[in-house]
């Protein structure tokens, strides 16, 4: 848990302010956002879990906005990194940089990089070499950054969201298996339909812009998350999650046709601690006090799409992995 | 207890009901698949009686049926499972149930949620209500096509029956055949040993062969066989030596003399009186005047020329021996002649005696017969059913063919264009006729050839026809069997028949020998 917060939550929070508090946050990430609601409450419920988000769209989408819109609403310092080939690691963690003092002494002083932030805004972070890909991993994982003798702790709370293009793939650089399985959920930003787009048109061209207010801070985000993982999950809805997991394998019995053709790798055991973990915030958002069945299909898509590998005969035939999402968890359903 | 367990318990009884009719259909249409499946081998496999196999299928399915729906007990966590999937509880109540005796505070919560909820809800809904139709109509197709095919007739079970039947009839047959053995087995005083073991030799091979008999056919035919073999155990001169010895009697008895006695004990054939009064007349032979003495010569010796002319040679020369020993005044010699006329007297009541036994030897073979012919004549009506064609319209078919066996199977082919069938006993009709019955399978080859016959050829006769020559082939190319059966069948038969007719008291020695021998040149 990246969160810091030790006090009985439940004290201090109750469902019913859980509900309250995220509705509140949507509504407002709302005014900005038009549209996408099924991408707010992705990115609000990774947040809740202290995940990072990979937001894959066509540019001008609102991801940003979506992104410094979530920093003022929360009341967190916000960064953007815009990653290109030639963003090197020092560019994100920071450096050491002679710096001379009153005295007129010479040292060696650190400048920190935008890693040390609240929510840090990875722009096309495919874009970017993996070694600078790779400089996110220690970030993302230990919520630290090792900068040549010294690992400097994170801000707490430290999200990621980072966004990359599904098109103008020249010249950009695949994330690595390592570093998707570290997104907490990967969520795709659909182009809005009509009505979206003439309500962009009426916000964004008028003389009034939307004035965001925070309605929560870092710390009720901290007493959110603590609350969703008291959330009682059943034995068989634990089952489920991890019958799904298994089932995305292509060497698993239960595994489905889709699965064992198309399939390079499947999940990895982070993809079953997002199945339950989403599945409980999203319990909670929809005013219930356990898991069910359907929170895990729901969450299934988002959580396992980047943490399922496929092969090169699915790229020949077009299959997707929301595709192979959706065949586990028809396979997985209890039809009795 | 909470309101969830309550809800979840009244909710187990619904569960139950559904699982109980589901499976009672299961069951249901198990047995009616395995009685389908059941009838379907028993078109192949007859069993009978059926209904223990059916009865078996029915308590299969029944038992299959409740250990099912005893295995499928629903427990309280499967119930809230199934209600949580089937009412849309979203898993409230499983997992209300599983956290039931957690004490924290959102598992409190949600224990709480659960209530509410199922304090709303309908325990009713939690399975659906009704029968399980598909299941139920399987049941019924099965069903149905399991009476349809113990409705239909089968083949199979109705040979079978009707070889238990043969069996039966045929261990009946041998039983009456041990029973004849074993009565005939005891001999009487001064026969021929040698004779009486023959024929109860015969006997026991005969009911040996009923036994083993693969048909009712062959059982017959063995039956006929041993009526053959028994009769030809009489001493086939025992008519002439009779009449022989009648003659002599009578003879004897027309003047008076003292062997006037004996003579008329020999022309009424009660030998047994005769040999007395002969032993009687030799003892007196030396007590008698000379005039008797004379008077018994001249008796005697006519008396042996009746006795020669009648056929008994043996009797005439003891008699002459007797007459001439009293001409010539020897009466020890003379006395001597008639004992050994009265020994020989004996040995011809032994004769009857154990042609009378042979008789009923074979009259009781005959009765034996009855029920196999009667279920060899069941056999071949069953086999006959359409299969032979009857296109024989010509005369006095003498066909000629490969029989199979006894039973008839095999096929002859006319030499005159008639209708061929195989079998014996067939009862088609003879001369002119469309030959009908039989138990074989008609060719209808007209003009036929005859195809070579094996080492199996037997030679047919006509069969007692129908004068008309009307034959009951019906015309539509069926039915016609062999009106053809095997000689030999037809003479035993015969045979049987026509010495069972004159074997009465009634009828004179002499007359059934004549039908005896009759029978026995025409069998050389």
């Amino acid at each position: 848990m990246s969160i810091n917060a030790t006090a009985d939550v439940s004290d201090q929070i109750t469902p019913e302010r859980f509900s309250e508090l995220a509705l509140a946050i949507e509504k407002e990430l709302g005014r900005v956002m038009v549209g996408q609601r099924e991408v707010i409450r992705l990115v609000l419920m990774a947040m809740i879990a202290g995940g990072h988000v990979l937001l894959e769209g066509v540019p001008g989408l609102g991801k940003t906005v979506l992104v410094r819109s979530l920093g003022g609403v929360l009341h967190l310092d916000f960064a953007r990194v815009q990653f290109t080939p030639d963003l090197m690691p020092a560019d994100i963690t920071g450096t050491h940089i002679v710096s001379e003092d009153e005295h007129g002494r010479r040292r060696f002083e650190f400048q920190a990089g935008p890693l040390f932030t609240n929510l840090l805004l990875a722009d096309e972070i495919n874009r970017a070499t993996p070694k600078t890909q790779s400089a996110l991993l220690e970030a993302m994982q230990e919520r630290q950054v090792t900068v040549g003798d010294r690992t400097r702790p994170l801000p707490d709370p430290f999200f990621v969201l980072a966004t990359q293009n599904p098109i103008e793939l020249e010249g950009t650089y695949p994330l690595p298996e390592a570093q998707l399985d570290r997104f907490f959920f990967k969520i795709l930003v659909q182009f809005p339909d009509a009505a979206d787009l003439a309500e962009i048109a009426r916000r964004t061209t008028g003389a009034e812009e939307a004035e965001l207010h925070t309605v929560a801070s870092g710390a009720e985000l901290a007493q959110m998350a603590l609350l969703a993982r008291e959330v009682p999950v059943a034995e068989h809805v634990l089952e489920r999650a991890v019958k799904t997991v298994l089932a995305t394998h292509p060497d698993n019995q239960a595994a489905p046709a889709e699965v064992k053709r198309y399939v390079r790798w499947g999940a990895s055991p982070r993809g079953l601690q997002t199945l339950v973990l989403g599945g409980r915030i999203r319990a909670l958002l929809d005013g219930r006090f356990n898991v069910a069945l359907e929170d895990l299909a729901a969450v299934a898509p988002a959580g396992l799409r980047h943490r399922i590998f496929l092969n090169f005969e699915a790229d020949a035939a077009g299959v997707t992995t929301d595709q192979v999402v959706a065949a586990v968890v028809e396979a997985v359903a209890d039809r009795r | 207890m909470t309101g969830v367990e309550r809800f979840l318990r009244r909710a187990r009884g619904r569960v139950l009901g559904e699982r109980a009719r589901n499976w009672a259909a299961r069951g249901l249409a198990a047995a009616a698949l395995a009685a389908a499946v059941s009838e379907l081998a028993f078109r192949r496999y007859p069993v009978d009686p059926a209904w223990p196999v059916l009865a078996g299928c029915v308590l299969i399915g029944l038992l299959l049926g409740l250990v099912g729906w005893l295995r499928a007990w629903p427990s309280i966590p499967e119930v809230a499972r199934l209600a949580d999937l089937n009412l849309g509880s979203r898993e409230r109540l499983s997992t209300a149930l599983e956290f039931a005796s957690v004490d924290r505070y959102l598992p409190s919560r949600q224990r709480l949620d659960a209530e509410a909820w199922a304090a709303l809800a309908d325990p009713r809904q939690v399975v659906p209500g009704g029968w399980p139709l598909r299941t139920l109509a399987v049941f019924a197709a099965a069903a149905l096509f399991a009476v349809g095919l113990s409705i239909l007739p089968n083949p199979a079970l109705t040979a079978l029956r009707q070889h238990r039947a043969a069996t039966a009839a045929q261990n009946q047959a041998a039983d009456q055949v041990a029973a004849i053995a074993a009565k005939e087995s005891q001999g009487r005083p001064g026969e021929d040993p040698a004779a009486r073991q023959a024929l109860v030799k015969d006997l026991r091979k005969a009911e040996q062969a009923v036994r083993n008999a693969p048909n009712p056919q062959s059982a017959v035919a063995a039956l006929s066989q041993a009526q053959q073999d028994v009769r030809n155990l009489q001493d086939p001169n025992l008519g002439a030596k009779q009449q022989g010895s009648s003659a002599a009697g009578q003879a004897l008895a027309q003047n008076p003399n003292p062997g006037q006695k004996a003579g008329q004990a020999l022309a009424s054939q009660n030998n047994t009186q005769a040999a007395s009064d002969l032993r009687n007349l030799a003892s007196s032979v030396g007590s008698m005047s000379q005039a008797d003495q004379q008077a018994l010569s001249q008796s005697l010796a006519q008396a042996a020329q009746a006795a020669a002319a009648g056929g008994n040679p043996q009797l005439a020369q003891s008699l002459k021996a007797a007459s001439d020993a009293l001409a010539g005044g020897d009466s020890a010699a003379a006395q001597a002649a008639l004992n050994q006329a009265a020994a020989q007297t004996d040995q011809l009541q032994s004769g009857e005696d154990f042609a009378g036994d042979t008789a009923q030897a074979a009259n009781g073979l005959q009765q034996a017969k009855g029920p196999l012919e009667q279920q060899a004549q069941a056999g071949q009506g069953q086999q006959g059913q359409g299969q032979g064609q009857g296109q024989g319209q010509g005369q006095q078919g003498q066909g000629q063919g490969q029989g199979q066996g006894q039973q008839g199977q095999g096929q002859g082919q006319g030499q005159n264009g008639q209708g061929q069938g195989q079998g014996q006993q067939g009862q088609g009709q003879g001369q002119q006729g469309q030959g009908q019955g039989g138990q074989g399978q008609g060719g209808g080859q007209n003009g036929g050839q005859t195809g070579g016959a094996k080492s199996t050829e037997k030679v047919y006769v006509p069969s007692q026809g129908d004068p008309t020559g009307q034959g009951q082939n019906q015309g539509n190319g069926q039915g016609t069997d062999a009106n053809l059966v095997p000689y030999e069948q037809v003479y035993a038969d015969y045979r049987a028949a026509a010495l069972n007719q004159v074997d009465r008291a009634d009828i004179p020695q002499s007359e059934r020998d004549l039908v005896n021998q009759y029978f026995t040149d025409l069998g050389q």
